[in-house]
């Protein structure tokens, strides 16, 4: 069960994510599951958002301060075959898609 | 007794001899006099019996006009829905609805009669105002017709005509998506459909009219819808300006399966579009349907083709764009052209829009949100040059020339831009074109309409 500082900082990037780029994310298991949020943490810095930035750093800090339960069964979509992605990497290039120009 | 029998008797003969010599010279009752049909008018409509309609026209007449009909809504609703952001979904189809309804009433007042009464080589006249020509008698079996409708009642021709006149400033409505405000909109689609749509309809399609008696070629509207409609939306997007965030963040369309739904309504719906404006169910209305499935066709692969090559892969909505501009390009030669030159004509356009909606796009610098001057501008350019080219007397009854299609493109462009822009000054110093700030990063639906899809 995440604890609800994570889930309230998860439910608060799960509303900006839907206003800002149409992204509908699990809010449980975004709360839960420190894949899962590195995965969203990468998304958001991706943007040119500066709240989803922040919202992002804030799950991160929540999930690095939790006392996590016991990892519940992966669910299938959020399996990932590579190892845990560190939370520092760096953000790969914005994407260029639909940016002054929808074709 | 015997003088009175005998006299009787002779009278009898007499009587008898007196009819067998009428007989032999009675002549048969004279036939009632045939006075032929009055003809039709070639100038004004025309009131004539019923029994000169013909049934399979008149059916195959209303059919298109349901088919253009749904081409807007849903078709052109949807299409545009899908490629704005969510915020925007349902204020785009309110727009498409609510012109679809302000244009239908203008029309009856006004918007017929100036596109299709004789007045002068500009403009009709208000002869046909609130439909005042249009005449059906169920007892005396007498109807009106249009002269250039001949065989269907006018009321038929009236309605069709009048899917048009909603389409085309429907179609400006991508280009200002996601920015302007819903009263400056209605102001703007209401003058434009009187003070633009209606002079130019008039010059190309009313016998009267002086690009009609240039010999322009324009079956189903590539000029007067495409041309037009395309010109007009550049014209809005350079005047409201661009949205919140364009060139800098990713404007993510909603949903590209509504696109696609409102691509194929679209397509199908074309088939009324040009089969219709053959204005009967005959052999050109065939073809012309013939001709557009494969223009649609080729332009959706050639836009395809060239997207794989510049991007390195096809997308849907890249499809979906293509076949539209196949479809706005064929618009003008679908009566004239065969199928050969049919799929040339829709691989030339998938290309040309291709290059219209994106790199045009970036040297014009306007933000046309959705492409209606790169998609229907551009592809109505092609198509009406390409009219030129390829016509055939065979199948159109008459040749084409590039040089007169190209007269009509630019002038038309010239009017629609320059009226265009004045009706959009006007609007904006009575009411206003665009929303606030505000309003545009909350989204038109919460902001203009108290609606959001969740």
């Amino acid at each position: 069960m995440p604890n609800p500082q994570s889930l309230a900082v998860a439910a608060h990037l799960h509303v900006l994510l839907r206003r800002h780029i149409a992204r509908n994310t699990d809010v449980e298991w975004l709360a839960a599951n420190r894949d899962y949020a590195a995965e969203i943490h990468r998304v958001c810095i991706e943007t040119e958002f500066i709240d989803l930035h922040e919202w992002a750093a804030k799950l991160v800090a929540a999930h690095d301060i939790a006392q996590l339960s016991p990892q519940p069964a992966l669910r299938p979509a959020a399996v990932r075959s590579e190892p845990a992605i560190s939370l520092e990497r760096h953000a790969p290039p914005p994407v260029k898609r639909y940016v002054a120009s929808l074709r | 007794m015997t003088r009175l029998m005998t006299l009787a008797l002779r009278t009898i003969a007499a009587l008898a001899l007196s009819l067998g010599v009428l007989c032999s010279h009675a002549q048969p009752a004279p036939a009632p006099t045939q006075t032929p049909p009055a003809p039709i008018s070639q100038t004004h409509p025309t009131r004539v019996d019923a029994a000169r309609i013909s049934a399979g026209d008149t059916a195959w007449m209303i059919s298109a006009t349901a088919l253009v009909l749904l081409m807007t809504i849903p078709g052109l609703a949807l299409f545009y829905a899908g490629m704005v952001r969510k915020k925007n979904i349902l204020a785009t189809m309110a727009q498409t609805f609510a012109v679809c309804a302000l244009v239908s009433v203008l029309w009856c007042v006004a918007g017929y009669s100036l596109s299709f009464m004789p007045g002068s080589p500009w403009i009709g006249d208000f002869s046909a105002s609130f439909l005042d020509t249009v005449y059906f008698n169920k007892n005396s079996a007498q109807l009106s017709v249009h002269h250039l409708a001949p065989t269907v009642p006018e009321s038929v021709f009236v309605m069709f005509q009048l899917s048009f006149a909603i389409i085309t400033p429907a179609l400006i409505a991508g280009a200002f998506a996601e920015r302007m405000r819903f009263s400056a909109m209605l102001w703007f689609m209401g003058l434009w459909s009187l003070l633009v749509y209606a002079p130019v309809a008039h010059s190309v399609w009313e016998p009267s009219g002086w690009l009609a008696q240039q010999g322009i070629l324009d079956f189903a509207g590539g000029t007067v819808v495409h041309i037009n409609a395309g010109i007009a939306g550049l014209v809005a997007a350079f005047m409201l300006g661009r949205r919140i965030g364009f060139g800098q963040e990713a404007l993510m369309p909603s949903n590209l399966g509504y696109t696609m739904i409102g691509a194929s309504l679209l397509w199908v719906g074309w088939m009324g579009f040009n089969g219709g404006s053959a204005g009967a169910a005959d052999g050109r209305a065939g073809y012309a349907v013939l001709v557009t499935q494969l223009a649609a066709a080729s332009a959706a692969l050639s836009w395809m083709l060239a997207e794989w090559l510049v991007r390195g892969s096809p997308s849907l909505l890249g499809l979906c764009s293509g076949a539209v501009a196949g479809l706005v390009a064929i618009t003008p030669a679908s009566g004239f052209v065969d199928a050969r030159s049919s799929l040339l004509i829709g691989a030339i356009a998938g290309l040309g829009c291709y290059w219209g909606a994106t790199a045009l796009k970036r040297v014009l610098g306007a933000d046309d949100s959705l492409d209606v001057f790169g998609v229907h501008g551009v592809g109505g350019l092609i198509g009406a040059v390409l009219t030129g080219a390829f016509a055939s007397p065979t199948i159109g009854g008459v040749p084409g020339s590039v040089l007169t299609q190209a007269i009509g493109a630019v002038s038309t462009l010239a009017y629609s831009g320059v009226m265009s822009a004045a009706i959009l000054w006007l609007v904006d110093l009575f009411v206003g074109l665009r929303v606030t700030d505000g309003q545009e990063r909350a989204g038109l639906d919460r902001s203009l309409h108290g609606e959001a899809v969740e």
